[in-house]
């Protein structure tokens, strides 16, 4: 698993690459929760796109980050995965909880006409 | 000792055109993706379609992923365990199962309700067993404490013309 970090505007956009399991969890949670802390971030944007493999762990990591924001008003959205683990995280429930987009250029768009109707 | 695991007594001998893949790889986080990769590998022998193997690679790294997390404790390096899978393609379906000799499950059926956790980390969903079932046609949970436990997963190819 890969991971990328990119603040903008008081918010957290991280494109996260490859499994995301048992194996790389414990890593992408003490990085994501770094640079939450690091930026003062209130949301995150998770890029999913690139994520090739999600199994119960991974998808607690995810849940787990939201639950945080949550804490201190903030919000998640992600970007969805491309084909089969796409369905996955849509059993996992993630389209419940969090906003889910297409492509980061529309949840970042998303962002914006948020802060216009603010 | 034989051990519980896979190579036990009980296994049905293999038929005449089944294939079959077995691994024995140490409990270690990092090989339940080798476990996936092999099994999905293996499966192609099948017509899956992709969902389906998506499906076939989380209820194996669900079933891998609980061993390594609970069969044998935690550092599971230290405990030096073995999770232990027999793939089989018999009559169409793909047979998984994936074994341990580890601490065993005390309440199987409590253990395969959704969100049921023996953790106290709120990031473990329990969603583990629930993806099994949901991922395949049939599982059947064996285990005995003190001895281990033994998953077994099937899977059709349902999906493609």
């Amino acid at each position: 698993m890969e991971l990328e970090c990119e603040p903008r505007g008081g918010r957290l956009i991280v494109r996260v690459t490859g499994d995301l399991d048992l194996s790389s969890a414990a890593t992408f949670r003490s990085r994501v929760d770094g640079w939450l802390a690091d930026t003062a971030s209130r949301d995150l944007l998770l890029n999913l796109r690139h994520v090739s493999f999600i199994d119960s762990v991974g998808l607690g990591a995810i849940l787990g980050r939201l639950r945080g924001l949550q804490r201190t008003g903030g919000h998640l959205a992600i970007v969805e995965p491309e084909g089969a683990v796409k369905a996955i995280l849509k059993i996992g429930g993630i389209d419940k909880v969090a906003a889910v987009y297409t492509s980061e250029r529309a949840a970042v768009a998303a962002w914006g006409a948020d802060e216009r109707g603010a | 000792m034989e051990p519980e695991g896979l190579g036990a007594a009980g296994l049905p001998p293999e038929g005449p055109a089944d294939n079959v893949m077995e691994l024995r790889l140490p409990a270690r986080q990092e090989n339940v993706g080798v476990v996936r990769v092999a099994v999905a590998a293996f499966a192609s022998g099948l017509p899956f379609t992709l969902p389906e193997l998506e499906e076939l690679r989380v209820a194996v790294s669900e079933a891998a992923g609980n061993v390594v997390l609970h069969a044998y404790g935690y550092p599971e390096e230290a405990a030096g365990g073995e999770i232990a899978v027999r793939a089989r393609i018999a009559g169409g379906a793909l047979t998984v199962e994936v074994a341990d000799t580890g601490r065993g499950i005390a309440d199987v059926a409590a253990a395969r309700r959704p969100e049921f956790t023996t953790s106290s980390d709120p990031e473990h969903l329990g969603l583990g067993f629930t993806f099994m079932e949901q991922f395949t046609d049939a599982l059947e949970v064996e285990s005995a404490p003190g001895r281990g436990t033994r998953v077994r997963m099937t899977k059709r190819p349902h999906g493609g013309a």
